[in-house]
C-alpha cells in the first residue's frame, strides 16, 4: 500500500516537474544559432583579463578562444573585425526583450582593450526612422569594455529592452552599436553593427 | 478497497490538471514572437597611415598630410598624393564616415572650428580623397559623422584620403592631441 502511494506520489511529482517547464518567450531565433546567455537588464560591466596582461603573445602558445568558425573567421584571423553586420528585430513591442550576442576579434598580437557602444547614425535604411532618444535607454551592453586577448573572438550580449507602457515613436527604427579598439591612435576605427527594429 | 482505488485516480487527475496550467498560459502567449535573424557578415578595415605627428606648429599656418607634405598637385587630387589609404577586409559591401573631435591639452584644448577661419585655440581639418576637385572642395571635418567612402568592395576595396589642418592663434604652448574617428558599416 505504502509503495503504491509512493508510486502515485512520484508521478504526481513528475508530471507538475514537467508542467511547469516555461515556454521560451524571448525572441525566436533563426541560424546562425548563437548560444544564449542568460543575462539581467543591468548588466553594464567592466571586463577584467583573468591573467596579468603581457605585452605580447608567447610564442608558440594559443589563446583561448581562437578556433575560427568560418571560412571568413579564417582569412580574418590577424585582423580585427566584427560581426554581424546587421541584426533585425522582428514583432517587437513595449515589454519584449530581444538580445543577440556580437562578436568581435582582436587581430592583435597582444591585449587589447576595446569599446562597445551604442550609437544613433544619420545614416539609416530606407522605410525606417532613426532611434527616438530615449533608445539609449533600452539598449543594453553586457560588456562595454572587453579585454581580448591575442586572436581573441568574444561574444558581447545586447540587450534591447523597452518597458511596458511606454510609446514608441515609429515602428520601424534603426539603431547602431560601434565597436573598436581603444588606442592612441590619431586616426581611430570603428565598425557598427546596424540594428534594424520592426514594432508590431 | 474501491474507496482507495477513487482516492489514487483523484490524486492523478489532480496532478494532471496541475500540469496543464502551465501549458494553458503558454497558449496565451502573443501570437507572433519577437524574432531576431542577422546573416554572418563580418565588418573590418584597415587604415594604413594611423598617425599624424606634427610637432611644433605656428599660428595661422597650414599643414597637410599627404605624401609629400604639401597640397596635391595636380588636381583632382591623384592617388600618389594621398597620405593613407582604407581597405575594407570586410564579408561585406561597405561605406566609411568620418568625425572628429575636439583636441585634448593639460589646460587650453583647440576646439574643432568648421568655417575654415579658426580663431583663438581653434583649428579647422579638411579632408578629401582621390578625385577630389580641388583644395577648396575639400570637406571640413565636424564632430558629426559624415560619408567618406561609399561603396568599398568586400575583401579588398580600397579609398585613399589625405588631411590639411590650418591653425589659429594660440593662447598657450601646451601639446595637443586630436582623434579622428572612421566608422565602416554595411552598404544598403
Amino acid at each position: 500500500m505504502l509503495k503504491k502511494t509512493l508510486v502515485t506520489l512520484a508521478v504526481m511529482g513528475l508530471l507538475l516537474a514537467v508542467g511547469c517547464t516555461q515556454v521560451p518567450v524571448a525572441a525566436q531565433r533563426e541560424e546562425p544559432v548563437v548560444p544564449k546567455t542568460a543575462a539581467s537588464l543591468d548588466l553594464i560591466a567592466t571586463a577584467t583579463p583573468a591573467t596579468p596582461m603581457p605585452t605580447e603573445a608567447e610564442p608558440g602558445k594559443a589563446s583561448f578562444n581562437t578556433e575560427p568558425e568560418s571560412d571568413i573567421e579564417i582569412r580574418l584571423i590577424n585582423q580585427t573585425w566584427a560581426s554581424p553586420a546587421e541584426v533585425k528585430i522582428g514583432n517587437f513591442y513595449p515589454g519584449a526583450r530581444a538580445e543577440w550576442e556580437i562578436k568581435i576579434h582582436n587581430g592583435n598580437d597582444i591585449w587589447t582593450e576595446f569599446f562597445v557602444s551604442y550609437m544613433v547614425s544619420d545614416e539609416k535604411r530606407e522605410g525606417y526612422a532613426l532611434a527616438p532618444v530615449e533608445a539609449k535607454d533600452w539598449v543594453i551592453i553586457e560588456d562595454s569594455t572587453p579585454v581580448l586577448a591575442p586572436k581573441e573572438t568574444k561574444k558581447i550580449l545586447v540587450v534591447l529592452y523597452i518597458p511596458e507602457g511606454v510609446a514608441v515613436p515609429d515602428k520601424k527604427w534603426e539603431f547602431w552599436t560601434v565597436a573598436g579598439e581603444v588606442s592612441a591612435r590619431a586616426v581611430q576605427i570603428q565598425m557598427a553593427t546596424r540594428w534594424l527594429v520592426s514594432c508590431r | 478497497m474501491k474507496k482507495l482505488l477513487r482516492i489514487r485516480w483523484l490524486t492523478i487527475l489532480v496532478a494532471l490538471a496541475l500540469a496543464l496550467i502551465p501549458a494553458g498560459s503558454a497558449m496565451a502567449l502573443p501570437t507572433a514572437d519577437v524574432t531576431i535573424t542577422a546573416t554572418p557578415e563580418y565588418l573590418s578595415m584597415t587604415n594604413s597611415e594611423p598617425t599624424w605627428v606634427m610637432n611644433a606648429v605656428a599660428e595661422a599656418t597650414t599643414y597637410w598630410w599627404t605624401v609629400g607634405g604639401a597640397a596635391p598637385s595636380p588636381e583632382p587630387f591623384e592617388a600618389e598624393d594621398m597620405k593613407s589609404t582604407v581597405t575594407n577586409l570586410g564579408s561585406v559591401i561597405s561605406d566609411v564616415k568620418i568625425h572628429g573631435h575636439d583636441f585634448t591639452a593639460a589646460t587650453l584644448p583647440w576646439a574643432l572650428d568648421i568655417d575654415g577661419s579658426p580663431g583663438s585655440d581653434n583649428v579647422t581639418i579638411k579632408w578629401g580623397i582621390t578625385g577630389t576637385t580641388n583644395v577648396a572642395a575639400m570637406t571640413f571635418l565636424t564632430l558629426s559623422d559624415v560619408e567618406i567612402m561609399d561603396s568599398l568592395a568586400a575583401t579588398d576595396g580600397t579609398e585613399k584620403w589625405c588631411m590639411n589642418l590650418l591653425t589659429g592663434t594660440f593662447t598657450s604652448g601646451e601639446a595637443q592631441t586630436g582623434i579622428v574617428t572612421l566608422t565602416i558599416f554595411k552598404h544598403v
